[in-house]
């Protein structure tokens, strides 16, 4: 029985594609960085929607009770959302950092 | 008491809450005395009829923009009705005079009655503020909850 | 170091209106049937909205809620110009309105309260 030697071209990894940035092909601009920009201006129009809405209520201009209070539970619904996945992001950065090599 | 300021409404309800209950228990006295042709004071009863007055907790009533002068209802007095009072015809009766006639009292029934549904609905109304009062505490409590 | 909310100084402004309101309210029932009372309000919101219009946060500091003496309005033989149904619809309003300023309120404390414990 012979045992190849690891070595290049021992085994099949050569050719596959590696997760660097070196090796994969992206749209510009999908980054999850920008991904994240972008929730958080969400999140922020959110906070500013629902300040606007309860300026509206005080002022007597708001329509409807209901829409005051949708506006300020989307607000808080949206924040939560994004803390949650920077939560998740940071736990499995954790998890990488932890990873024994 | 230090609880006051903080409480205040209850304080204005519940002064509300007793006149009209006070209020009630006279009208009951007039109603219960309806034909009483004898009174302590002499002569036959007469009916009679609380005051009611606006409380302002400081004299000063130059600055109310804290409604803390705000001190709800107080009855001044119970005063007797003057109006004359009901003659009848009644020679049998041990009170009537030497031409048959009996002094009666000057409760008028349906007058009463009116006064007393008055008297309830204000309660009632009363209470209504006061519970709403209770709701809006426990409103105020769940912001330091959790 | 602020960390209270956005709208923090509007909302605690509010919740005073509508609870110097209802001290108002309850001594408007309690004399109901007070020969003379003349019926007290709270004039508050059109100077609110005046400064908000203006736009400028710092600008509500110096609102505070004014109780005021109805002008006019049909009175009743006794001088009292008292009406219980609209002063029940009053109430009403008012028990509603505090209790949603203070729903935003505890809404906007626990964003915040999550944002600080990153939880």
């Amino acid at each position: 029985m012979t045992i190849s030697p690891i070595g290049p071209g021992g085994l099949p990894l050569a050719g596959t594609t590696g997760l660097g940035p070196a090796g994969g092909t992206k749209p510009p601009g999908a980054s999850f960085g920008s991904a994240m920009n972008q929730f958080l201006g969400d999140v922020n129009a959110q906070q500013v929607a629902g300040d606007q809405a309860i300026q509206q209520l005080a002022m007597g201009e708001a329509n409807n009770l209901h829409d005051v209070m949708l506006a300020v539970a989307k607000a808080d619904l949206s924040f939560r959302m994004v803390l949650e996945i920077r939560n998740r992001l940071t736990e499995a950065y954790q998890e990488i950092m932890r990873m024994q090599v | 008491m230090g609880f006051d300021r903080m409480l205040a409404p209850t304080n204005i309800s519940a002064s509300g809450l007793s006149a009209e209950r006070l209020r009630m228990e006279v009208l009951a006295n007039n109603i219960a005395n309806a034909y009483s042709t004898r009174s302590p004071a002499g002569g036959p009863f007469r009916r009679q009829d609380v005051v009611f007055s606006a409380v302002l907790n400081d004299t000063m009533h130059a600055d109310r923009a804290g409604g803390d002068q705000l001190g709800g209802v107080r009855v001044v007095r119970i005063q007797e009705d003057p109006s004359p009072l009901n003659r009848v015809y009644n020679p049998d009766h041990p009170d009537a005079d030497s031409d048959g006639f009996v002094s009666m009292p000057n409760v008028d029934m349906p007058i009463e009655m009116v006064n007393l549904i008055t008297a309830s609905r204000a309660y009632e109304a009363n209470l209504r503020v006061l519970h709403s009062f209770r709701q809006m505490a426990e409103q105020a409590l769940t912001l330091a909850r959790g | 170091m602020a960390i209270t909310p956005s709208q923090f100084t509007l909302l605690s402004k509010l919740l005073e209106g509508a609870s110097l309101r209802h001290r108002v309210i309850a001594n408007n029932v309690a004399n109901v049937n007070t020969p003379g009372y003349r019926r007290l309000e709270v004039s508050f919101e059109d100077q609110l909205a005046q400064q908000l219009h203006s736009g400028r946060a710092e600008a509500l500091a110096p609102v505070e809620p004014q109780v005021v003496e109805t002008a006019g309005g049909p009175e009743r033989a006794d001088g009292n110009n008292i009406d219980i149904d609209l002063e029940m619809g009053e109430l009403n309003k008012n028990t509603l309105l505090y209790n949603a300023y203070v729903q935003i309120l505890a809404s906007k404390m626990a964003t915040m309260k999550s944002a600080i414990t990153g939880r």
